[in-house]
């Protein structure tokens, strides 16, 4: 017999998933493009492909790319036990940056950006743990120390990379890369980034209780037979995978990481398995709203970033107050 | 011959409000409001914008320069018209601008981007008069033009380099008053999705060429970024490349977005050359980007002979070298 | 052979001792105290039998020492709780007590029907029962502890190691717990739990080691050894009292100054 609280996760994910759902299909149908149901189902060609080959992928991105970044959220949070944790503090975002400029200056190409900003995160991010690996003690507060470190360094590279980069192209490119925006994402780039993604979510749903369980103090979760070293290691590479695929495509994109899982946690009042699904469900609305109004409001893209903390702020704020409810 | 009239007319009435000369020596307002005062003709002139280079060189000055932008290595029109220019010493860009090393020069005028007002203020502060100038659109390159002339007394220079510019004007207009508008996509440098609106020079040169800016309904008055689905929306019949792209026609041809594109299909992908200056953007030259592209896309009303001379006569009256097209 | 043996322990924080050469053992079927004021050593102690705080010395489990075994192995062995619990998330009593089943459980293995049930019969032995679904955080430290208590419960390990478990819970509530325990260890299972309440401890353990200033000051045997006995290593720890027996209770009273 499912009890009260376990029905409003259910109901809770439910509403959350409805919404998701409305707004990604609402994001099928908008854009610059005139796309009409009749004129997909009538045949016309050109609408067609413009649709599968742009629309849709948009939307794909918004939705897996929301969800992950929500629940690599969750992830961070629960395992450094910090309300404030992000995945920029192991240093995803400033690798990111850092290689996404890099892409910019030597490469140009759409695809040549997407890889060096990837690479990027990871180098950013091995970097971080390697360092937290010196300390045989596998403490937490090292990997965070590191994290600290590693994005001063990589923020070091991004500003040597301004400097050089002739401010009437490549400047302002770095700057509205790192403003985070869906428009140039097309089918033909995006198989690799959203199957590892995906593999990366399983991954991290599959290993839910562990992580429940690494949010406890060290000593105590080691004595229930956690290898709190190895594992956080695993689940944080994880969750960074998952954050990398998305970033390198999207640019960087502020505050679905940070409030999805407060929202999550604020509705469902604690940390079942509901509440990283609707961490996830969360973040994929929030993105793919956001994004929904970047390409609308104004006559050309305008950054999803803005949209974002703009959408996202007031309501995090509203279900804080409203509710009083802990982390 | 009545427009050419009414347009020197204009000019003059414009620029008798900016240029006051008393006695010996000259009193000019600069294109950001500021007044200064030039005791005599300057002999050593720093410029730190490349259009005001360009400039100095069309009026003749290159060998009064002593000091030039940063980078001007990287730009042709220094290689081809006046090679002595790039070796002289940088006073930096418009974001770090060398204060020190531009006084080290001991410069008789400055000649400064707008952006660069507190240097300018500086400047000024050690006795060193400064020339500001805002070149964004077309009439306000042609008013730095006779502001430059004024003040290095090459006014004679100065009014044949603007009246060649608005003979071309004038033949462009009459030349392209009927007939269709082919719509044309200006791709910018950093990015094809890249493009220019309504209230943008690089608008004005196309509408000057016989084009529809298929962006015209963009207001923004800086480079916007935009989709493939708006450019797909948009199908223009054109789609030319700024200068200094930093990709390719090829690239576009194969970009398998576009597939649909009216432009790309019919292999309607052109860049525009920048083997002397961008002409994109304006410097004195940038006339010859509307002639260019009318030529481009109205071969019949300008065949490629035409449009060579008139770019030849241009870059050897005014620069010294021949441009030959090939 | 002994649950636990510990040889020659010494543990310490940098250049700060805390323990020095602590030699003991536990039996099954035993329930040992261990007392000491404040800052004695009690909590290094049990840290460093379960290996979470560096140390010297053997700690023998079963007679393998606990070095050789892997973390997942140890957690098979030792039910450890802590002063105060280290959660840091909202989860439900349920879900806090679930955790307890880990070791026996594969990584992406789910507790089933059978461990929910068997956790719902450990809270209400604890007297949390009904309570399960509501949340940890929200609990009374007392109840917070009961709960903790209630993991260990459900935990198939022998040796459990205890600390201060009792000190957030009422007068009543303190005796009955240490009864609950000494009934859960049956003939299989040993207790080692820190207490800070010397009168509670000679009623509810069989034998007490007396820990002060990081050495075992002495070993005593309610039940066995004789009052005066008792009464007098007792003084060497907490200074002047009187030890009576009562209705076959222990009664202790510190004297007056």
């Amino acid at each position: 017999m499912a009890s009260a609280t376990v029905r409003t996760d259910r109901r809770n994910a439910l509403l959350a998933g409805l919404l998701l759902a409305l707004l990604a299909i609402a994001g099928l149908f908008v854009g610059k493009f005139p796309i009409t149901l009749e004129g997909l189902l009538g045949g016309d060609d050109l609408q067609r492909r413009v649709f599968l080959t742009l629309r849709l992928a948009r939307v794909a991105v918004g939705v897996v790319g929301g969800f992950a970044l929500g629940v690599a959220g969750f992830v961070f949070q629960t395992v450094f036990r910090n309300p404030l944790a992000a995945p920029d503090v192991i240093g995803v975002s400033s690798g990111a940056s850092a290689g996404a400029a890099a892409g910019i200056l030597f490469f140009g190409s759409a695809g040549a950006v997407t890889g060096c900003a990837f690479s990027g995160a990871l180098a950013a991010v091995a970097a971080v743990l390697a360092l937290g690996a010196l300390d045989p003690g596998g403490r937490k507060h090292t990997i965070v120390l590191s994290g600290i470190a590693i994005h001063a360094l990589a923020q070091t590279a991004l500003m040597c990379l301004k400097l050089t980069a002739d401010p009437e192209r490549e400047l302002a490119s770095i700057e509205y890369w790192m403003m985070g925006s869906l428009s140039n994402i097309s089918a033909h780039r995006l198989g690799g980034n959203l199957t590892l993604c995906l593999l990366c979510l399983g991954v991290l749903f599959a290993l839910h209780r562990q992580i429940i369980l690494l949010s406890a103090e060290e000593g105590e979760a080691r004595m229930l037979g956690v290898s709190v070293g190895r594992l956080r290691l695993l689940v944080l590479m994880t969750a960074t995978l998952a954050v990398s695929a998305v970033v390198s495509l999207t640019g960087l994109v502020s505050f679905v990481g940070l409030l999805s899982p407060h929202g999550a946690r604020l509705l469902n009042k604690d940390n079942r398995p509901g509440t990283m699904l609707l961490a996830g469900l969360l973040g994929g609305s929030l993105l793919c709203g956001a994004d929904i109004l970047a390409r609308t409001l104004g006559s050309s893209e305008l950054p999803v970033s803005i949209f974002t903390s703009l959408v996202g702020a007031p309501v995090l704020v509203y279900l804080a107050v409203g509710r009083r409810s802990r982390v | 011959m009545k427009k050419l009239l009414s347009l020197l007319l204009a000019l003059s009435l414009l620029l008798s409000l900016s240029v006051c000369v008393l006695g010996e020596g000259v009193s000019l307002t600069d294109q950001t409001g500021r007044q200064l005062t030039l005791a005599e003709t300057p002999g050593r002139i720093v410029s730190g914008y490349y259009i005001s280079s360009s400039a100095l060189i069309a009026l003749g000055l290159e060998d009064k320069l002593v000091g030039i932008e940063a980078k001007a290595g990287t730009r042709p029109i220094y290689a081809r018209s006046a090679p002595a220019l790039m070796e002289l010493p940088s006073v930096g860009t418009a974001k770090e601008f060398d204060l020190e090393g531009c006084v080290a020069l001991k410069p008789e005028l400055v000649i400064l981007p707008a952006k660069l007002k507190s240097a300018a203020e500086t400047l000024e502060g050690l006795g060193i008069p400064v020339l500001l100038v805002n070149p964004e659109s077309q009439q306000q390159m042609e008013q730095m033009v006779f502001l430059l002339g004024q003040a290095t007394d090459t006014q004679d220079r100065a009014e044949a380099l603007l009246g060649f510019i608005a003979g071309q004007r004038e033949k462009l207009e009459a030349l392209l008053a009927e007939g269709e508008k082919p719509r044309v996509y200006l791709a910018g440098n950093s990015s094809l999705l890249c493009t220019a609106g309504a209230g943008m020079y690089q608008s004005d040169m196309m509408l000057l060429a016989g084009g529809e800016n298929v962006a015209a309904g963009i207001a923004d008055t800086y480079w916007a970024d935009i989709s493939y689905e708006q450019l797909l929306a948009w199908n223009p019949d054109y789609i030319v490349l700024a200068s200094d792209a930093s990709y390719t026609v090829e690239e576009v041809l194969a970009d398998p977005n576009l597939a649909d594109c009216a432009a790309v299909k019919n292999g309607n992908v052109l860049q525009l050359p920048g083997d002397a200056e961008a002409w994109d953007s304006p410097v004195p030259g940038g006339i010859l980007g509307s002639v260019w592209l009318a030529s481009a896309l109205h071969p019949h009303r300008m065949s490629p002979e035409d449009r060579d001379a008139i770019i030849n006569q241009f870059y050897e009256t005014f620069y010294g070298f021949r441009y030959c097209e090939d | 052979m002994s649950l636990l043996e510990v040889r020659h322990l010494c543990a310490g924080y940098g250049k700060k001792r805390i323990l020095e050469d602590i030699s003991f053992s536990l039996d099954p079927g035993e329930l040992v105290g261990v007392l000491g004021e404040n800052g004695s050593g009690k909590t290094t102690l049990l840290k460093s039998v379960c290996g979470i705080q560096p140390h010297e010395g053997a700690c023998l489990l079963g007679g393998e020492n606990r070095e050789s075994l892997s973390t997942r192995q140890i957690a098979r062995k030792i039910s450890y709780i802590p002063q105060r619990s280290g959660i840091s998330i909202d989860l439900s009593a349920l879900e806090v007590v679930l955790m307890g089943f880990n070791p026996q459980l594969r990584l992406l293995e789910y507790p089933g029907a059978a461990m929910k049930r068997w956790a719902g019969q450990a809270l209400e032995a604890v007297g949390l029962g009904g309570r399960g679904e509501e949340n940890f955080q929200s609990l009374s430290q007392g109840q917070q502890q009961l709960c903790i208590l209630a993991r260990t419960l459900v935990s198939q390990a022998e040796v459990l190691l205890l600390d201060e478990p009792e000190s957030a819970l009422d007068f009543g509530g303190r005796y009955r717990m240490l009864g609950q325990l000494q009934n859960f260890l049956g003939q299989g299972r040993g207790a080692l739990v820190t207490l800070h309440d010397p009168q509670l401890a000679l009623n509810r353990c069989h034998r007490l080691l007396l820990l002060s200033g990081g050495k075992l000051m002495g070993e005593i045997f309610p039940g066995r050894d004789s009052v005066q006995d008792m009464e007098a290593a007792l003084e060497k720890l907490y200074g002047g009292l009187s030890l009576l027996r009562v209705n076959g209770q222990y009664v202790l009273i510190p004297n007056a100054k």
